[in-house]
Formats: C-alpha cells, structure tokens, sequence
C-alpha cells in the first residue's frame, strides 16, 4: 500500500468534488452541496492550498492547508493568542469506503509535515463539537483544544492547535 | 475612485478676510438687537475701568493731599467719592456680565443654526465631494473649525472689541494727564513690542512645527487604529511602535521648544511692566518736584501704564485667534457653498396596482409592484406608468472621473429583469464604477444607460436609488439595535417584515441569539458582531427594502470562504427574481451567474456565462484555474 499526498492541481478539481461529495454522506458531516462547493475547492486548488492523499494511485482523502495571513481564510474564532504564521487545516474529506482505517489520521499527519515545509509554525483546525470520531483522532496527534464557539449558526465548534516548530 | 488630495494645513489666514468678516457677521442677523446690548456691555465695561482708574486723581488730589498736615479731616467728600468710584466699577461689571452672558447666547445659537446648515446641506452633496476628499478634513469643519469659531464668537470677539477700546480711551487719558509721560511711557512700550514680536516670531516658527508634529502623530494614530488588523497579521507590531515613538519624539521635542519661547514671554514682559513702572513714577516724580504734575496725576497715570499693555498683547493675541477662526470660518462656508448634487430628472417610482384590464394603475399603498411614472404629452393622464422590473442596459459607455484618464471605454451589456451579471477584474478595471454609474453617484459622459427603457439622467435620484439596494464590502452599521439597523432599508417596515427580512437573509438564527435578540443595541459600528454577521445583517437590510434590483459590491470578499457560503444561501433567497449586479474577486460568488463580464483597463475583454468562459480559456479561464491572480 502505497500513499501519496501531494497538492492537487486544477485538472484535479472534478477528482476534489468528487471526494466532497462522498465525504458529505458520511455520519456527523455537516458538509452540503453549498459547503464545500466546486468553487471554493477551486479556489483552493488555486492557490496551490488543496492537498489530495492517494492510495495506490486512488485519492482516498482531501486536505486544504489555508494560509491564515489571507483574509478570507481568516475564520472569526476566539484564538486565545497570535502566532507569526499559523495556517487553518480545512476541508478534511475521507471517502466512505477508506474510513476506520486511519486515513484520517495519517492525513493529518502529512499535512502538519506539509505545513511544516511551507514555513508554518502552528497548526489550527476546528472540528465539530458534536463529532467524537474527529475530536479524539486531534487529540491523539496532540491537537490541544484552545476555546470553542458557535459558527455558522450550526452547530458549536472547538478550536484546536498544534505548534509545528 | 477619483484622486484623493492630501490634507490641507488645519490652520492658515482666510483667502479672503473681507468676505469671510462679512459673512461671519450676517451669521448674527438673527441677534441684532442682542449685539447692540453686547456693545453697550462692552463699552460699559471698558470705559467703567478706564474711568474708574481716572477717579484716582481727584481723591488723591482733592482729599488726600489737602489732609496732610490737617488736624481735623473732612472724609465726607471722599465717601462721597469713593461711592462714585464703586458704582463706575460696578457698572463695569454688570457691563462684563451682560456681554459675557449674551455672547454666550448669541454663539451657541449661532454655532447651532451653522452646524444644522452644514449637516443639512452635507446630505446634499455628490458622492464626488466625499470622494476627493478624507474623512478627517470633513470631520476637521465639525471639530476644529466650528470649535474655532466659538472661541472666537465668545471669547475672541468681544475681547479684541474691548481691549481696543480699553487702548484708546487708556491712551486719552494718559494723554490728558500727562502728554510728556505720555512719551516716556510709549517709549517704553515700543521697546517692549520688538521684544515681544522678535519673541513671538520664534515661538510662532516652533509652534507651528509643534502643529505639524501634533498632526502627523494623530494621523499616524488613527492610520494604526485602521489598519490593526493588516498590523497583528504582518506582526508589524515593533515596527509601528518604533515610527510611532520618533513621531512623538519629535512632538516632544518641539512642544518644548515652542514653550520655552514662549514661557519667555511673560517674565520679560512683568519685568519690563516693572521698569517701565519704575521709570513712569521717577520721571513723573521729577515732574511734580518741579510743580509740572501733581500727585493724583501721577498715581492715575501709573495705574493707566501698567494697564497700557495688557490691551495691547490681548488684541495681537486676539488678532492671532480671530484670524484662525476665521480661516476656519472659510472652510465651513466653503463647504455650505458646494454645489449640491443636481437632479433634472423628471419620472418619479410610484406604487401600483393591476386592474381588471390587465394595466397599471397609480395607488397609494404598498403593493409589492412599481412603476416609473413618466410624464407624457400623448397620455391623457399627463404620464405613462411603465413597470419597475429591474432591466438596465448600458450603451456605449464612456466614463472619467476626472475628465483626463478614461476608466470605463464603450461599454455595452445589458441585464434582464432576473439575471444575475457579474463583473470580474483586478482592482482599477471598472467594476466599481460601473456600479456608480447606475446609482447616478456619477454622470456618464458619453452613452446612455436605460432602466425599463427610460435613459436613467430622466429618473429622479431619489427614485432610482430607491429600485436599487446595495451591499457593500464595508458593511456600515450605525448606532442602534438590531431591527433599527436592518429597518434602515425601508424606514416603514413592520417588525414582521423586519424579520422576515432576517430569515431570508439567513440571519434571523444569529440574532435571535443575540443577548437582547433584535433589540440587541450595536455600537461602535457593529464592532460586537463577526465580519460575517455584520453582513448578514446588510444583506437583511437589502431584503427589507424589496427593490428591483440589487448591487453587491466585494459583499463577501473579506470573510472566509465557508462563511461566504453560508451568507451565500441568504443571498441566493434575496437574489431570486432580482436583477443583480455583482463585483466579486472570488470566483466562487460569481460562478453561477447568467454572465460574467471579464473587465480589463475599463473595457469588457470577455464575457459569457462561466461554463462559456472556462471554455474560451481565456482571462476568466485563467483566473479560475489559478494561472492569473486578481490584484
């Protein structure tokens, strides 16, 4: 078995939506066809910010690392303090049929390596307060929560960070 | 954007003094009968202390003197003096009061009617004026200017109009008394004016350095306080603190300067008082061993030498703050004369009903549909009534803003009742501008545009802006609740429909957590609310007012992307059925519009719907896949 985690490209785009879709099916998601559209997942891609996880050659998984110095990946959460570049992991997606196998966290994992070579020095996520799945896998990395609100006027979210220095 | 000219100097000499003295005075036409009291006070109260200063002399002369060597005074007359002395002066001060007390009056009253002229007529004015201009010079003629001009209304006016009578009737009486002490006193005065004005002129050269300093660092400061946020991203945070440290150094550094001159003034000026003093009464001594002078003369005339330069200083100190005030005077008249945004238009938006024939029909009340009420001489109502559906055409548009670089060249588009158009480009290319020309904020030059058909310079402002909502990247929310803030799109709305207004825009969930829900009181623009909600709540706004068409100008570019997709869901609610026009530089809130125009130096290089565009690969094309990036 063999992964890849590479930035995806623009020809990757349908591949992207592809994994939105699938992984929106899935128990405690809260994604939808509006959220994370074809176009946000462009935009992404764009900016060279979307990263696909290949198994064998098959995309199992979907990350974006989002530079938080940009203004529109600046999510409005109570941050208890300013790193110098910390980057927002986003949009994590798993198809269906690769969940409870640990892609989750090993996708998690290359993208804090990731992240890492493009100079950040912390990671943040947020992660549904409501989904015990994705809050232990955060944890386990060693994710610390660091506050928690209401987004979206969904659901409530926690924050999570990780020092990647 | 046309340029916006860097600040001007917040204090310089009128352009032209007469005009602005006049005009500042026909300000008082409303308090004729209160200025002539004002006058009457202050020349009471001048002439009481030049007066009373004059009594001096024949109770020394008349009482004191002849009591020297007399076993047996008579203090009868001088009671009867000294009562005539105390009534002079209590005059004086009833006089001071007077005038005080009506000055007080008079420019409060003043200051309200100018401030109420200068608000109204502000409302008046083209976008054009607020746009070649900073917030900070406007805001400078509410602050520094009107507050100048009350320093000088109460205070500087009516001392500059005492002291020059203090100065004059001083001047005949010492002149009266004495003419020859008369000369040994101006000579002395002489002296002490070329101190002083050689003094003066320093402290002033560092005074206005001191100016300069005061308003490079507010500047820097409100500068900072806008930018925080681009400030903690960029962690220029050391940065800003050392430019602003050599800022206020330099403040500092001159403050002290300035004061230090100017502290000089006063010690000189006492010591000078003193010798001229000194000088006055041994001359004025001399004068009586000789039998040229008597004693009461001399005691009078000191006192009229020590109160000589006071006026004197007063009036240039005066002279000094009226002719600021006055420059500020200018201003605020300069900006109450701006010619106001002119309006030719003659079709008005009224309500309308459908009768049984199928046509309109005017109505009083709210009926969900429009119509442009168009006069016409083939009608025999006199007007056409054409309904408001929200179809705007540009033809050939040519526009400048400033009549030398052409920001939009022959546009051409048009937008159906229901479409969505969209305009992409980087920053400079147009997008914005055109949205100005359709609100009228500003006149196309050549070429026409069309609403319903009718060319838009035929529609009145007022009517057009009112078929019209915009949402705005800088979502301005004012002091208020809630439901007051999103009720400013359509003063008359009810609750309900503020509300209803609310859930369309997706942010009836927010509020209804909000502390107070819709009474939740906002302040300091909405600061206690997310970027995202504050545009929530101006896409609300927008729906309450209902119009025809909608602008959304960069309304979700400073938000991240998944709020952006969820005011998406409140904004495709609003959109439904509605001519709308939208800037964006993300691709995502343009993508599915019925066309995309691809904007490039003010002319449209392509356009199509977005599968069209990706398929022309193109600029769009380019943007889209990452190759191109908007600046």
């Amino acid at each position: 078995m063999e992964l890849t985690f590479q930035p995806a490209t623009p020809a990757e785009l349908a591949t992207a939506v592809a994994i939105a879709r699938a992984a929106s099916a899935s128990p405690y998601s809260h994604w939808d066809a509006d959220y994370p559209n074809e176009a946000i997942l462009a935009e992404d891609i764009a900016r060279g910010e979307l990263y696909l996880l290949r198994e064998d050659g098959v995309p199992r998984a979907m990350i974006s690392i989002l530079d938080e110095a940009l203004e529109c990946n600046l999510v409005s959460f109570p941050w208890p303090e300013k790193r110098e570049r910390t980057c927002m992991l986003a949009r994590l997606g798993i198809v269906p049929e690769a969940q409870g196998r640990g892609l989750a966290a090993e996708t998690m994992r290359l993208a804090a390596d990731a992240a890492r070579a493009r100079g950040f020095t912390a990671a943040r996520l947020l992660a549904s307060q409501d989904n015990p799945v994705t809050n232990h896998i955060y944890q386990k990395l060693g994710y610390h929560p660091c506050g928690h609100a209401r987004l979206w006027d969904e659901e409530d979210f926690v924050g999570y960070e990780l020092p990647l220095g | 954007m046309p340029p916006v000219p860097q600040g001007k100097n917040a204090f310089h000499r009128p352009k032209n003094m007469r005009r602005t003295f006049a005009r500042t005075f026909a300000c008082f036409k409303a308090y004729h009968f209160q200025l002539v009291l004002v006058l009457i006070g202050i020349v009471l109260s001048a002439g009481a202390n030049v007066a009373g200063t004059y009594m001096l002399k024949p109770i020394i002369d008349d009482y004191i003197v002849p009591w020297i060597g007399n076993a047996d005074p008579d203090f009868s007359g001088l009671i009867g003096q000294l009562a005539i002395m105390f009534a002079i002066y209590t005059i004086g001060m009833g006089g001071t009061y007077l005038y005080n007390r009506l000055m007080i009056s008079i420019s409060t009253g003043t200051l309200l009617d100018l401030r109420k002229q200068l608000f109204t007529h502000m409302q008046k004015l083209p976008i054009r004026y607020f746009d070649t201009r900073t917030h900070g010079e406007i805001m400078s003629t509410y602050t520094n200017d009107i507050d100048a001009m009350r320093e000088m209304l109460s205070q500087g006016i009516p001392q500059f109009i005492s002291s020059a009578i203090s100065i004059v009737g001083t001047f005949l009486m010492m002149v009266v008394l004495s003419p020859l002490l008369t000369l040994v006193a101006l000579a002395m005065l002489a002296v002490m004016l070329l101190i002083t004005s050689s003094i003066a002129r320093r402290s002033g050269r560092y005074f206005k350095a001191r100016q300069d300093s005061l308003s490079q660092v507010n500047g820097y400061i409100e500068e900072m306080i806008e930018g925080q946020k681009v400030v903690k991203v960029f962690c220029h945070e050391k940065a800003v603190n050392s430019a602003f440290s050599g800022l206020n150094e330099t403040l500092t550094e001159n403050t002290v300067t300035a004061n230090t001159w100017a502290s000089l003034m006063g010690p000189i000026m006492n010591n000078l008082g003193h010798v001229t003093y000194a000088l006055t009464a041994a001359a004025g001594g001399l004068m009586a061993v000789g039998g040229l002078i008597n004693l009461g003369s001399i005691a009078s005339f000191l006192e009229y030498t020590r109160k000589f330069a006071m006026p004197i200083s007063q009036l240039s100190q005066q002279m000094n703050n009226v002719m600021g005030a006055l420059a500020g005077a200018e201003r605020i008249f300069d900006l109450i004369d701006e010619p106001i945004e002119e309006d030719d238009g003659d079709v008005t938006m009224v309500n309308a009903i459908r009768n049984a024939q199928g046509t309109l029909e005017e109505c009083a009340q709210h009926t969900g549909i429009w119509a442009w009420k168009v006069p016409s001489e083939t009608e025999e109502s006199g007007y056409a009534l054409i309904e408001v559906r929200g179809d705007v055409r540009f033809h050939d548009v040519t526009f400048s803003y400033d009549g030398e670089k052409t920001v939009l060249k022959n546009v051409s588009l048009y937008a159906k009742p229901g479409q969505k158009i969209a305009f992409v480009g980087s920053t400079g290319a147009g997008k914005t501008t055109i949205t100005n020309l359709i609100n009228r904020f500003y006149d196309v030059q050549e070429g026409e545009i069309t609403y319903d058909g009718i060319p838009i310079m035929r529609i009145k402002k007022d009517a057009l802006r009112g078929s019209l909502a915009m949402v705005l990247q800088d979502t301005h929310l004012f002091t208020g609740t809630v439901r007051e803030n999103i009720r400013y799109g359509k003063l008359d709305a009810t609750d309900a429909e503020v509300e209803a207004a609310a859930k369309l825009a997706n942010a009836h969930f927010f509020i209804s957590h909000l502390p107070q829900g819709y009474d939740t009181v906002l302040t300091a623009d909405g600061a206690n609310l997310s970027q995202g909600q504050r545009q929530l709540i101006a896409i609300a706004r927008a729906a309450v007012a209902d119009p025809p068409v909608l602008i959304l100008d960069e309304a979700t570019s400073s938000i991240d992307t998944r709020t952006e997709a969820h005011i998406e869901r409140g904004m495709d609610q609003l959109m439904k059925g509605r001519t709308v026009f939208v800037i964006a530089h993300r691709l995502s809130t343009v993508r599915n519009s019925n066309a995309i125009m691809v904007l490039e130096h003010g002319e449209i290089i392509e356009r199509g719907d977005h599968d069209d565009l990706i398929a022309q690969k193109g600029k769009y094309y380019q943007l889209y896949t990452g190759m191109f990036e908007l600046s």
